[in-house]
């Protein structure tokens, strides 16, 4: 199983090695492994284009899309886990919106969004990016709403807490872990996001890492050692989230699939 | 009882809706259109609900608690559909976006099929990256998942590690796979070099030399059903990065099989092969079904990956690379709304030919 393993995070190693190599050692014809570890590409990526802008950008999105998700939909999947609320029509347009397609609702959100003044502005780009997460983030708590005991809430019921106080003190804590795998995975998804980017926000100011990343590949010449700074840039906080919080994230994908 | 509580609730929401169209037509009239608008009516929508939830209290909870799903899935999905599907039937370009939209009818659809030659390809290429992708995802990662069953140690790191790229940005995958495939010091022509074999010319629209010399079917494969080296590094990269997707939920299952029926085959002399297929494949089924649907679906949504490899180029291009190049690159927005509805349509064909094969509902999955 190691040895498999190397499959997958051999590229990553490859790219991270890449990222400190001098502009020689990368466009040379043969198998560089021996080389002088250099700063210059990461120095590149900050000094000569916004990528600290980007980053900042990226980061807001991320946590904005999340906090929109997370919000409405921890509200909506209590609803639909103790009332079984919504009806028919509600769960067949969640589910719908799962299986849609990004690229089918970019022609209409990009005209609403120019009408409405939002191209090449992070906030319709957020707007975006959470209702595409918001069916993913229901379905998943909905899933650890249901595994929390309803004797608990009509204990509390009982002690006089309201619905909603049930809700926050004692359903939420008691799903703490699936909330956190809900967070970890829409911060995640946020933050990969990449079509919506290059459409809704593609202006300077506005730009995510993704896009900023992909334009130094659509030239004629690659300069390959920026764009190795810029992915690992881009990686890395998704390898921290793994390996730290590797629990929830597992948990995560498993319930979030079989659920 | 239920019907009298529901008539109560009429008014009071009534009021409440009639007080968010007002704020929010206050704000749009005063502001200027832009992102301080939206964010001053999302405030105002988040004071009235709290006012409505203190107001009704825990009486409507089933209702009032996914007005914000709601109005959040009306705002960025009812809405754009319905206007995709009217702009289906009008001509609507950057020319005449902003002056009188003709009525043209169905002719936008039949204008896809007779005047573009790259829709038929570009469907065509979808299907087949569908249909090869998921078969050999799921090949690889049933026949790993039976070979790695037993513990291993630090399993749950391998784990994560292996999760990695499915983690990653498609557009670092897309990158990555540009350098690892470069033809000139890729990392694979590298090591093909060094145990003395030609590179290989990935990434180029070259036919498969292989494929190419198949009798009779082989120059046809190239011409209509891309065996050319592109397509076939689309494959890997995009297998690569999901093949433990599917590897890891299938061991999962594999592992959370009852032991009681295996034995029972044990003492019958039931054969590896005949445990395999007349009882872990049923057994699985329905898990089967599962990842196949979400990868599926997910394969269906490729763009990152495949723009970061090779841009809009004609000869790789699949249905949502198609959609952008002509609606937003081009502006026709109506054509691109037409090619927007038929992917549309396949994902819902995907989606209700697997609720018909394998009878599950669906996974919650992005």
């Amino acid at each position: 199983m190691g040895l498999v393993t190397l499959v997958w995070v051999g590229p990553f190693f490859w790219m991270a090695l890449g990222s400190f190599k001098p502009r020689e050692s990368i466009i040379a014809t043969e198998l560089v492994l021996r080389f002088s570890p250099t700063w210059e590409n990461y120095n590149a990526i900050f000094s000569r284009f916004a990528f600290w802008t980007y980053t900042a950008n990226s980061f807001l999105v991320a946590i904005a899309t999340t906090f929109i998700t997370v919000a409405a939909s921890i509200l909506a999947a209590y609803a639909l886990s103790r009332y079984r609320a919504g009806g028919r029509l509600f769960e067949f347009w969640l589910m719908f919106t799962r299986m849609l397609p990004p690229a089918t609702l970019l022609i209409p959100l990009f005209l609403i969004f120019r009408t409405l003044g939002l191209i090449n502005t992070l906030t319709g780009l957020i707007l975006a990016d959470a209702s595409f997460l918001l069916s993913f983030s229901v379905w998943l708590l909905r899933g650890f709403f249901d595994e929390v005991p309803v004797g608990l809430e009509e204990a509390a019921a009982c002690d006089g807490a309201s619905r909603m106080q049930s809700l926050f003190y004692i359903v939420l804590p008691m799903a703490a872990p699936g909330v956190t795998a809900t967070v970890i995975l829409s911060l995640i998804f946020a933050w990969n996001e990449y079509l919506f980017a290059i459409v809704f926000a593609s202006a300077t100011a506005s730009k995510t890492l993704p896009a900023a990343a992909n334009d130094f590949i659509t030239g004629y010449a690659i300069n390959w050692g920026p764009v190795f700074a810029s992915g690992v840039i881009i990686v890395l906080p998704v390898a921290a989230a793994a390996l730290l919080l590797q629990r929830y994230i597992v948990q995560g994908l498993t319930l979030g699939a079989f659920k | 009882m239920v019907l009298q509580r529901q008539v109560r609730l009429i008014p009071t929401l009534g009021v409440w809706i009639a007080a968010l169209a007002a704020s929010w037509v206050a704000i749009w009239r005063l502001m200027p259109p832009g992102p301080g608008a939206i964010l001053a009516s999302g405030v105002a929508f988040v004071a009235l609900y709290v006012a409505l939830m203190v107001r009704l209290g825990d009486g409507y909870l089933s209702f009032t608690l996914l007005i914000p799903a709601m109005i959040l899935l009306l705002a960025v999905t009812v809405v754009p559909i319905a206007f995709l599907i009217y702009l289906s039937f009008f001509q609507v370009t950057i020319l005449n976006f902003r002056g009188h939209w003709p009525f043209v009818g169905v002719e936008n659809f039949i204008r896809v099929f007779r005047e573009d030659p790259l829709f038929l390809p570009t469907l065509i290429r979808t299907l087949e990256l569908l249909v090869l992708g998921l078969a050999l995802q799921f090949a690889l990662g049933l026949g790993m998942a039976l070979w790695l069953n037993r513990r291993v140690r630090f399993e749950s790191l391998l784990s994560t590690l292996i999760l990695l790229p499915m983690m990653t940005n498609s557009i670092v995958v897309g990158m990555l796979w540009k350098h690892l495939l470069s033809f000139y010091n890729g990392l694979f022509n590298l090591l093909l070099n060094l145990v003395g074999l030609e590179g290989l010319p990935w990434l180029t629209q070259m036919p498969i030399g292989w494929a190419q010399a198949l009798p009779a079917l082989g120059p046809w494969a190239v011409e209509h059903l891309n065996a050319n080296y592109a397509f076939l590094s689309i494959l890997i990269a995009n297998t690569w990065q999901w093949m433990p997707f599917m590897f890891l939920l299938l061991r999962a299952a594999l592992r959370s099989l009852p032991v009681e029926p295996f034995e029972a085959a044990r003492i019958d002399g039931a054969g590896a092969w005949q445990t395999f297929f007349f009882l872990t494949l049923p057994l699985l089924k329905g898990v089967i079904g599962v990842v196949l649907l979400v990868r599926a679906i997910d394969i269906l949504k490729t763009f990152g990956m495949i723009w970061a490899l090779f841009g809009n180029a004609t000869i790789t291009r699949v249905m949502p690379i198609h959609i952008y190049t002509v609606g937003i690159q081009t502006q026709d927005y109506s054509q691109g709304a037409v090619l927007s509805l038929i992917l549309a349509g396949v994902s819902v064909l995907v989606y209700w030919a697997f609720q018909r094969g394998f009878g599950r509902k669906a996974p919650a999955w992005d």
